[in-house]
């Protein structure tokens, strides 16, 4: 994780916020960037992203906007596009800033104009592999899934994402870990000891998967990895029964904080899934 | 029978008649009195003559006293009056009745015991229970229901919702429930989102790119990916750029049918939404009505009722969840149940709540019309009236008992005569707006069963009728009991064990029988003539009681007629100073 190089001082954990494609950020997601950042001791910089093809398309004088509001289709200009993408991106900047501010996290904004997965990359690259990005705007629908796994496979230098459904909220609860697999186990318990110690909150494991034997094993694994005595605690298994809501209904019954999860699993399949986040109700930090 | 006392006129001086020897005293039995009856009784001038009224032999023998008497403290001409009110529970609900009886503290207490025994004799009146109709047009509606099931009913429903406090929520919170809807929304978010990414995808495959802006989306030429420069795009050949144009108008107008399809995708979505909270919530209506439901099958209206009461909590079972999500998980207590505001709309009110088989009995404590029909509370505009908000008054929760009233109280506010007389020709009471005592809340009326009776004295009845010659028609006169009744034989023995009743219940000495001749003609002169005797027992009481009291001071173990007449002459004082109406009425009589 980024905690070490936080903590050495060397100025390079870093959390970084997607901010939205023209969709109003998640005051879920912003509050579990700042809480990251704060349990990391790390800075957090605003990343306003502008479609390039847009403004290209601008260039042409017959281009027409179809609003989302219904108005008659009209005739798009690059002075008025850049006037409303300006209005928006300071919008969402100063949203991040005052949460930041509030909660006395470092805060820089950014704009740049580069394709996404591009844009992260550079971010991510600038100071060292100890990033990790928040998405600031809800993931749903089959675009924005997609946008979060091409991220996850294409922009290095990251540790973990975050990213919320359109139903999450952010509130006080347990830090649930939804284990999948051994390989995880130790980074995952680590990273929700940091986040769990920033407000108190318990820390509460979940064996997942859909093999009966292969979940016996891991409960198995998991308590040895435990030890006796451990405040952490083990929650029933949820049946799998062929759909992954079932598995975000038995972690939602626990409403959690946040939800530390593997992504490409069974909890959050990776690709082009129409809403990943849908049921879980809370941000969820993802490792790869 | 044999005269004691020789009748003397009124104003005569007091003289004594010894019994002869045929004239021995008997008991009231008939028997042979053994005590020996002194020769005379002193009898101090100016006090009243010892006299038998009407020339009939009185039994008040020498040596007799009152021990030897049956004992009967029962008031005068009872049984009269018994079978003269028996027309009161034979009469048809909402009758108006005046009863006519001196105003003693005797007689009305025997007036309150024989309402009484007319009130158990009626056969008890459906009890009203005020629901809500789940209906803002007409708020609230009213069931007839025996007393006990009504109350079952009441007790049933509440039970009822505080089940429905926990298993609805619980309903809500199941796995099953929340998949139900995660597949729902999902299929929401797809079906919009999935229209987009679907034309997004064939727009590029036809080189037309679908590009977010702030406000929507806007559409240009593509080619390999990236938006066409515009002067590549003006250097194409016309026909090409016709072709591109049209396709950017087509994708256009398609678009714009996505984005209004959205709304229809969000109607499609409530509605599927609703039905399945509606599926939810019923499971837990229909098992905790289930009692309720079987209890009143028989009952058409009352069942009717029950199952739009489940149709509403079902519409409504967000206010279950809503609540416990603010108990923030915790149980929530029956008596916070109870009086949550928002759950009153499913409260049973029972107006007349019969604590036993026979009807009420009721004395209004004011006349007004808060007092006499209810107060209703009505909500401001817009929020639901409901049942609780109504506090029944006296003829609301009458039942089909008795409302009974002092005629002098009707008199002295003759406002609430009006009041009344509608109350029993309509057969409905409607209650007062709490804000406004004068105004009515529309559609709150309450159903009358019960038979008004005025009491009063015979001047009272005459008021009344001078007050409403009109509206006295229509009110039944029973003379209970009189100020006098003629002196018989049976007067005068009923006069003795009157005595020895008092003496017996007060725990007076023995009253010896010139004593007791005292105290009957100061009764006669009372009445006015020697034919008559006045019924007032409270004055005999009182008598008997202050004449105790002197002899007793005088060492005596049997209270005499000089102890009779010095109590009489201090109620006459008394009577003086304190200016009695009742005793003023009485000496006025003829």
């Amino acid at each position: 994780m980024i905690a070490h190089v936080a903590e050495a001082s060397e100025d390079k954990g870093r959390v970084v916020v997607r901010l939205g494609e023209f969709a109003m950020s998640s005051p879920a997601a912003l509050s579990a960037a700042i809480h990251v950042a704060t349990a990391f001791r790390s800075q957090l910089e605003g990343l306003f992203i502008e479609d390039p093809d847009l403004y290209h398309a601008c260039a042409h004088t017959n281009l027409r906007e179809v609003a989302m509001t219904g108005r008659a289709p009209a005739l798009l200009s690059a002075e008025k596009l850049g006037r409303d993408a300006e209005a928006f991106a300071v919008a969402v900047q100063r949203q991040l800033s005052n949460a930041a501010g509030a909660a006395g996290v470092r805060f820089t904004a950014r704009v740049v104009r580069q394709t996404p997965i591009k844009a992260l990359q550079d971010a991510c690259a600038e100071r060292g592999p100890w990033n990790i990005i928040v998405f600031a705007e809800p993931i749903e629908g089959r675009e924005r899934s997609a946008f979060v796994s091409d991220t996850i496979a294409q922009v290095w230098g990251t540790t973990g994402y975050i990213a919320t459904g359109a139903r999450a909220a952010w509130r006080a609860g347990p830090i649930v870990v939804a284990i999948e697999d051994v390989g995880h186990l130790t980074g995952m318990i680590r990273a929700a000891e940091r986040l769990a110690a920033v407000a108190g909150d318990d820390i509460q494991l979940i064996p997942v998967g859909i093999d009966e034997i292969g979940l016996d094993w891991l409960e198995g694994e998991i308590r040895l990895t435990l030890g006796e005595g451990s405040s952490v605690a083990v929650l029933p298994r949820p049946v799998y029964a062929g759909s992954n809501l079932v598995l975000h209904a038995a972690i939602s019954a626990c409403r959690p904080r946040m939800v530390i999860a593997r992504h490409g699993g069974f909890l959050l399949p990776a690709g082009e899934t129409a809403n990943p986040l849908a049921g879980l109700g809370c941000p969820v930090f993802m490792v790869h | 029978m044999f005269n004691f006392f020789q009748r003397t006129p009124k104003a005569s001086p007091a003289i004594l008649v010894v019994p002869d020897a045929a004239d021995q005293p008997t008991a009231d039995d008939g028997s042979a009195a053994t005590a020996t009856a002194p020769t005379s009784t002193p009898i101090p001038p100016n006090s009243p003559p010892a006299v038998s009224a009407n020339g009939h032999a009185t039994s008040q023998a020498a040596g007799k006293t009152s021990a030897d008497y049956t004992p009967d403290a029962s008031i005068f001409g009872l049984t009269d009056a018994r079978r003269a009110m028996a027309l009161i529970a034979s009469a048809k609900p909402r009758a108006l009745f005046f009863i006519a009886s001196p105003r003693t503290a005797g007689h009305a207490a025997a007036v309150r015991a024989l309402l009484a025994e007319q009130a158990a004799q009626i056969a008890p009146a459906d009890a009203v229970a005020v629901v809500s109709s789940f209906d803002d047009r007409r708020p609230l509606s009213i069931l007839r229901l025996p007393g006990p099931e009504a109350n079952a009913l009441a007790a049933g429903i509440a039970d009822a919702i505080e089940m429905l406090s926990v298993t609805i929520p619980a309903a809500f919170d199941s796995d099953s429930y929340k998949v139900a809807r995660l597949a729902l929304d999902e299929e929401l978010r797809s079906g919009h989102d999935n229209a987009i990414d679907a034309l997004k995808r064939r727009a590029l495959a036809q080189n037309i790119g679908l590009l977010r802006t702030p406000l929507g989306y806007a559409i240009a030429p593509m080619h390999e990916g990236r938006v066409v420069a515009p002067d590549v795009f003006k250097a194409l050949p016309e026909g090409l750029k016709a072709g591109v144009e049209a396709k950017l108008s087509a994708f256009e107008a398609e678009l714009s049918g996505v984005l209004d399809n959205r709304t229809l995708l969000q109607q499609d979505y409530r509605t599927r939404l609703r039905d399945l909270d509606q599926e939810v919530a019923s499971l837990a209506v229909r098992a905790s009505l289930a009692a309720v439901t079987k209890a009143i099958a028989a009952r058409e209206a009352a069942a009717a009722w029950v199952d739009a009461l489940s149709a509403d909590l079902v519409r409504n079972a967000a206010l279950f969840v809503t609540a416990a999500r603010r108990a923030g998980g915790s149980a929530r207590a029956p008596v916070e149940i109870a009086h949550d505001p928002a759950l009153a709309r499913y409260r049973v009110q029972v107006l007349n709540q019969q604590q036993s088989a026979a009807p009420a009995i009721d004395y209004p404590d004011s006349l007004e019309r808060a007092s006499l029909c209810g107060v209703a509370h009505v909500p401001p505009p817009g929020v639901p009236l409901t049942p609780f908000s109504l506090v029944p008054g006296v003829l609301s929760r009458a039942g089909g008992g008795l409302v009974v009233m002092d005629a002098r109280d009707v008199v002295a506010d003759f406002s609430a005569w009006p009041l009344l007389n509608q109350v029993c020709k309509s057969g409905a009471a409607q209650p007062a707006d709490a804000a406004s005592p004068i105004a009515r809340p529309a559609g709150m009326s309450v159903p009358f069963d019960a038979r008004l009776i005025l009491t009063g004295d015979l001047d009272d009845y005459r008021a009344f009728c001078a007050a409403d010659p009109e509206g006295a028609r229509a009110v039944r006169l029973i003379e209970a009991f009189d100020a006098t009744i003629p002196m018989t034989p049976d007067v005068e023995r009923a006069f003795n064990g009157l005595i020895a009743g008092i003496a017996a219940e007060e725990g007076l000495q023995p009253v010896d029988g010139a004593a007791m001749a005292v105290l009957m003609h100061d009764r006669t002169t009372a009445a006015g003539a020697a034919s008559l005797l006045s019924t007032d027992c409270d004055i005999i009481r009182d008598s008997l009681i202050l004449a105790n009291h002197h002899a007793r001071s005088q060492a005596r173990v049997v209270t005499s007629a000089a102890d009779i007449i010095s109590a009489l002459k201090r109620r006459a004082r008394q009577d003086e100073q304190m200016a009695l109406p009742g005793r003023k009425a009485e000496s006025a009589a003829p």
